[in-house]
C-alpha cells in the first residue's frame, strides 16, 4: 500500500485507491511490463543476454541515448520538438575531438562544448518563439546546421586525437560494480531533472506550457522564456550526450550523432510521455530508452541480418509506441 | 397524458471517486421542454451525455419510441434523432461559421461541396438567430458569445426530434436568447422536444414545461413548471433555502485605480472609462458589442492601437498580461477552455498557477502552503472534486469556473477584471461569490465586472458602461442603474 502510493505520487496522482486509478497505473505503468517481458524474452532468446558483460555493455550503450532522450522529454512536455539534437550531438562530439587535439584540458573544454551546443537550443527557444513558427521545422533545419557546422569543426573527416588525457580515454571504461560510471552520471541527470521538472516554479511551468500556452500567457507567464528554458537544456544534455560520445569512440565523427536517428523520439514516447504535451515523466524515459537498448543488444545477439534486424526494431518501436499510448476511456 | 417518447429508467454513472449519477429516471414528451436544473457536479452534463452517446451508463436503461437503445456512440445518438449543444465549445477554430454548422453534412454537387448553398443556408439559419456575422467568417474570429451562438445555429440546423441544450444562455445576453426562445417555441410546436439545463432559473419558467432537480447524481424530483417557483426549485437544488439576498452598495469610493483613455483596438473604439477603488463598475452590451476585447487590451491580452492606461495616475505600459499583472491586475477570463484552465493540469495547480511567485522559495514550489490555500478555496467556493489533485478535465463545467474564480481571487490583485465570471454556476455558489466580489470591493480593490446576467450588473454595480458596436455609449450613475435602462442604451439606434 506504502508502495503503492509513493508510486502514484511519482507519476502526479495520489488519489486514495480506487479501481479507476488501478486501471490508470496500469496504463501508466506498461512501459515497465513491457520491458520485465522484453527482458525475460531476451534472456530466453539468447543465453548470452543475461551475462554481467552483455548487460553492462547494455547499459553503457543506452547512455548516450539516454542523455539526448533526457533533454528531448523536456521540450516534448512543452509541447514542441527538438530535432536538432542528433545534429547537436555530432557537433560536441567533434568540437570534443578537436579541442582535445589542440591540448585543451579536460574541464574548460566540457565548459565550452556544452556552453555551444546549450547555445544552439537558445536559438531554437528563441527563434521558435519570435517568429512562432513550428519547432519541427525549425529544428530540422538546425539539425542540418549542426552537421553542416561538425563537417567544419571537424574539417570535414572523422578527428583522431593523439595523447589523450586519463580521464577522457577510461570515462566510458570506468565501472562501479558492474555498472558503468556513464550510466551512474545517466541516473544522476535524470534525478536532477525529475525533481527539477515536478518541484520547481518553472518545472511547472514547462508541463502548463504543454497542457495550455494560452492559460500559461494569460496568468503572466513568459512563454517565451519557458520555452527557450528547455531548448538550452535539451542543447546542454546534445553537449553531454556528444562527450560521452566521443568517450567511447575516442574520435571525433562528423556523423556520430545520426546513429541515434530517431531513437531519441522513440524512448520518449515508449516511456509514455504524451507528443501532445504537458504529460508525462522524464523518469520514464529511463524505461524507453532501456526498452530500445535490450531490442538492439537482442537482435545482435540472435544475429539477424542487419535490413531484419532494422525491420523488426522498426515494427516493435511502432508496437512499443502503440502499446504506450493507447488511449484511456 | 400521452406516452413519452423518451423513457430514461434507472440510469447509473460512476466516475473515478464520484457517482455522477445514481439511479435516474426522467422521461420527455413530445413537444415538450424539460428543463434539468441541479448545483454544480450535480450530474445534469453526464445525464445528457449519455443520451448523446459520449458515456457510456454503467446501468439502466434508455427507451426511446417504445423501443429500449443502445447509444454507444455519438453517431448513433446522432441517427436516433438526438442533436445537442455542449456546455463546452467544440467548434473547429480554422473553418468557417458555415462549414462548422454543416460539418459532415456538406450540400454537394456533382462531387464537390456546394460553397453557395453551404453557405446562404448557414446564413439564414445565423439571420433566423438575429446573428449579424457573415457564414463564411472564420470562427476564430468570434468573441465566445458569439461561437455559443454558432454552436446553437448549428444544433437547429439539424432539425433533430429531441434537441438537448446544455447551458446554451451562459454568456448570451436577453435579446439574443429571446430569439432562441422564439425559435424553439416555434419548433415545439411542430412537435420537435427540448431538454434545457440552465443556471439561470428566470429561463426555465419563460421556456419549459417541466422541470426536473438533480442532486449529487440523485433526482430530487420533476414538477410542473405552473406548479411551482424559483424559491421552490432552490431548495430542491440546494437542498435550503438561500432567503433574499440584498447587499448595500453603500461601499467607500476612493482614488481612481484605472484610467483608460482613447482605447482602440481591432474590435473596439475611443474607449475611455475609470475604475475607482472601492467601486464595482459594470460593463453591460448585447454579443459582440466588444466588452471582452476591451478588457482584453486593458490587460494586453489583446493588442492596443492607440490609446493610454494609467494605473494610480501613473501612465503605465501595459504590452502583455504579464505587465498587467505586474501593476496589481487580475483578469477572470471568459472563455474557460482557452484562457482558464488547463484541462489536463489538477485543481491544486490550477489554482495557484498565477501566485508561483509568491509560493516559492528559491525556485521550489511551497506544496503545503499551496495545499492549504487550495482546500480553502475548494470548502469556500465549494469546488465539487474528489481531491486537490483531480485534473481539472475531469471536474463538472461549473466547477471549472470556480477553480478560474479561485485561481484569480488568489493573486489578490488591486484591479480585477471578472468577465462573466459565474458563467455556469449555480444559484448557491454565485450568492458566495457576490458576497467575496463585494467584500473584495469594501477592502478597496477597483472592479470591472462583464457579464451578461443584467440582474448580476444590476445588482452590484456602482456604475456601469453600456457599450455598443465597440464603443461606451453611455455611463450610467448609480441611481440611474436598472435593467430597463442598461437594455435601451444597448439596443438604441446610434445616429
Ligand atoms: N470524465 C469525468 N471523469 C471523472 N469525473 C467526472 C467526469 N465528468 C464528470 N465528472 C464528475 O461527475 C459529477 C457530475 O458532473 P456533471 O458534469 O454532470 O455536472 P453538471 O451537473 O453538469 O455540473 P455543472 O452545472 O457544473 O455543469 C461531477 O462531480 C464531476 O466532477
Ligand atoms: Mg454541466
Amino acid at each position: 500500500m506504502k508502495i503503492k502510493n509513493t508510486f502514484m505520487n511519482l507519476i502526479g496522482n495520489n488519489d486514495p485507491a480506487s479501481k479507476f486509478n488501478r486501471k490508470k497505473m496500469l496504463t501508466t505503468l506498461s512501459p515497465v511490463i513491457g520491458l520485465v517481458a522484453l527482458f525475460i524474452l531476451a534472456s530466453s532468446l539468447s543465453n548470452v543476454f543475461l551475462t554481467a558483460s552483455n548487460l553492462t555493455n547494455v547499459l553503457r550503450q543506452v547512455s548516450v541515448l539516454g542523455f539526448a532522450a533526457l533533454g528531448m522529454t523536456i521540450v516534448i512536455i512543452t509541447g514542441n520538438i527538438d530535432l536538432s539534437i542528433i545534429g547537436n550531438v555530432s557537433m560536441s562530439t567533434t568540437l570534443v575531438a578537436v579541442l582535445l587535439q589542440n591540448g585543451w584540458d579536460v574541464v574548460p573544454m566540457i565548459l565550452v562544448v556544452l556552453l555551444a551546443s546549450s547555445t544552439i537550443g537558445l536559438l531554437n527557444g528563441l527563434i521558435i518563439s519570435y517568429f512562432k513558427i513550428e519547432s519541427f521545422v525549425i529544428t530540422m533545419g538546425m539539425q542540418v546546421v549542426c552537421f553542416g557546422l561538425s563537417l567544419f569543426i571537424a574539417g570535414g573527416r572523422t578527428v583522431i586525437v593523439d595523447n589523450l588525457a586519463p580521464f577522457m580515454l577510461n570515462l566510458a571504461s570506468n565501472k562501479l560494480g558492474m555498472i558503468p560510471v556513464m550510466f551512474i552520471i545517466l541516473l544522476g541527470f535524470y534525478t536532477v531533472f525529475y525533481i527539477f521538472t515536478k518541484k520547481t516554479k518553472m518545472g511547472r511551468y514547462i508541463y502548463a506550457l504543454g497542457g495550455n500556452e494560452e492559460v500559461s500567457y494569460v496568468s503572466g507567464v513568459n512563454v517565451t522564456i519557458v520555452r527557450t528554458t528547455a531548448y538550452i537544456l535539451s542543447g546542454l544534455m546534445a553537449g553531454v550526450a556528444g562527450i560521452f560520445t566521443f568517450s567511447r569512440s575516442l574520435c571525433g565523427d562528423p556523423a556520430a550523432g545520426s546513429a541515434l536517428g530517431m531513437y531519441v523520439v522513440a524512448a520518449v514516447v515508449i516511456g509514455g510521455t504524451k507528443m501532445s504535451g504537458g504529460r508525462g515523466s522524464v523518469l520514464f524515459t529511463i524505461i524507453g530508452i532501456l526498452i530500445i537498448g535490450i531490442i538492439n543488444n537482442t537482435l545482435n545477439l540472435v544475429g539477424f541480418e542487419y535490413y531484419a534486424q532494422q525491420i523488426i526494431q522498426g515494427l516493435i518501436i511502432i508496437f512499443a509506441v502503440v502499446i504506450s499510448s493507447k488511449k484511456r476511456r | 397524458m400521452n406516452k413519452p417518447m423518451l423513457q430514461v429508467n434507472n440510469i447509473t454513472k460512476q466516475f473515478p471517486g464520484v457517482k455522477a449519477l445514481d439511479r435516474v429516471s426522467i422521461d420527455l414528451y413530445e413537444g415538450e421542454v424539460l428543463c434539468i436544473a441541479g448545483e454544480n457536479g450535480a450530474g445534469k452534463s453526464t445525464l445528457i451525455k449519455i443520451l448523446s452517446g459520449v458515456f457510456m451508463l454503467d446501468e439502466g436503461e434508455i427507451i426511446l419510441n417504445d423501443e429500449k437503445v443502445n447509444i454507444k456512440n455519438p453517431l448513433t445518438a446522432i441517427e436516433l434523432g438526438f442533436s445537442v449543444v455542449y456546455q463546452e465549445h467544440r467548434l473547429i477554430n480554422n473553418l468557417t461559421v458555415a462549414e462548422n454548422i454543416y460539418f459532415g453534412r456538406f450540400p454537394m454537387k456533382r462531387g464537390f461541396v456546394d460553397y453557395r448553398k453551404l453557405n446562404d443556408d448557414a446564413q439564414q439559419i445565423l439571420n433566423r438567430l438575429g446573428m449579424n456575422i457573415r457564414a463564411s467568417e472564420l470562427v476564430s474570429s468570434l468573441g465566445s458569445s458569439q461561437s455559443q451562438m454558432v454552436e446553437i445555429a448549428k444544433a437547429l440546423s439539424v432539425g433533430a426530434k429531441i434537441m438537448i441544450l446544455d447551458e446554451p444562455s451562459a454568456a448570451i445576453t436577453d435579446s439574443e436568447l429571446e430569439k432562441l426562445f422564439e425559435i424553439i417555441k416555434d419548433l415545439k410546436s411542430e412537435g420537435q422536444s427540448f431538454i434545457y439545463i440552465s443556471h439561470r432559473l428566470k429561463e426555465l419558467f419563460e421556456i419549459g414545461d417541466r422541470v426536473a432537480v438533480l442532486k449529487d447524481g440523485k433526482l430530487v424530483g420533476v414538477e410542473k413548471v405552473s406548479d411551482i417557483d424559483t424559491k421552490k426549485i432552490i431548495s430542491m437544488m440546494v437542498g435550503r433555502d438561500l432567503g433574499e439576498v440584498y447587499r448595500p452598495k453603500d461601499r467607500e469610493i476612493k482614488e481612481e485605480v484605472l484610467r483608460v483613455e482613447n482605447l482602440t483596438n481591432d474590435i473596439v473604439h475611443d474607449c475611455s472609462f475609470t475604475v475607482r477603488a472601492g467601486e464595482i463598475v459594470g460593463f453591460s452590451g448585447l454579443v459582440g458589442s466588444g466588452r471582452s476585447e476591451l478588457a482584453e487590451s486593458v490587460f494586453g491580452y489583446r493588442k492596443r492601437r492607440a490609446g493610454d492606461i494609467f494605473v494610480d495616475g501613473r501612465k503605465v505600459r501595459i504590452r502583455t498580461p504579464k505587465d498587467a499583472i505586474a501593476n496589481g491586475m487580475g483578469f477572470i477570463t471568459e472563455d474557460r477552455k482557452t484562457t482558464g484552465v488547463i484541462l489536463n493540469k489538477s485543481v491544486a495547480v490550477n489554482t495557484t498557477f498565477a501566485i508561483l511567485d509568491k509560493l516559492s522559495r528559491a525556485g521550489f514550489v511551497n506544496t503545503r502552503e499551496e495545499k492549504v490555500l487550495v482546500d480553502n478555496y475548494i470548502k469556500k467556493l465549494k469546488i465539487k472534486t474528489p481531491s486537490d489533485k483531480q485534473e481539472a478535465q475531469f471536474l463538472s463545467g461549473g466547477n471549472q469556473q470556480k477553480v478560474i474564480l479561485a485561481k484569480w481571487l488568489l493573486t489578490e490583485s488591486k484591479f480585477l477584471i471578472c468577465d462573466e465570471p459565474t458563467k455556469g454556476i449555480d444559484v448557491g455558489t454565485k450568492q458566495e461569490f457576490y458576497n467575496i466580489l463585494d467584500d473584495l470591493a469594501r477592502q478597496g480593490i477597483a472592479i470591472m465586472l462583464i457579464s451578461s446576467e443584467l440582474p448580476e450588473i444590476v445588482g452590484l454595480s456602482n456604475r456601469v458602461y453600456v457599450m455598443q458596436e465597440g464603443r461606451i455609449v453611455k455611463e450610467l450613475m448609480e441611481d440611474e442603474i436598472s435593467e430597463e435602462t442598461i437594455t435601451t442604451y444597448s439596443m438604441h439606434e446610434m445616429e
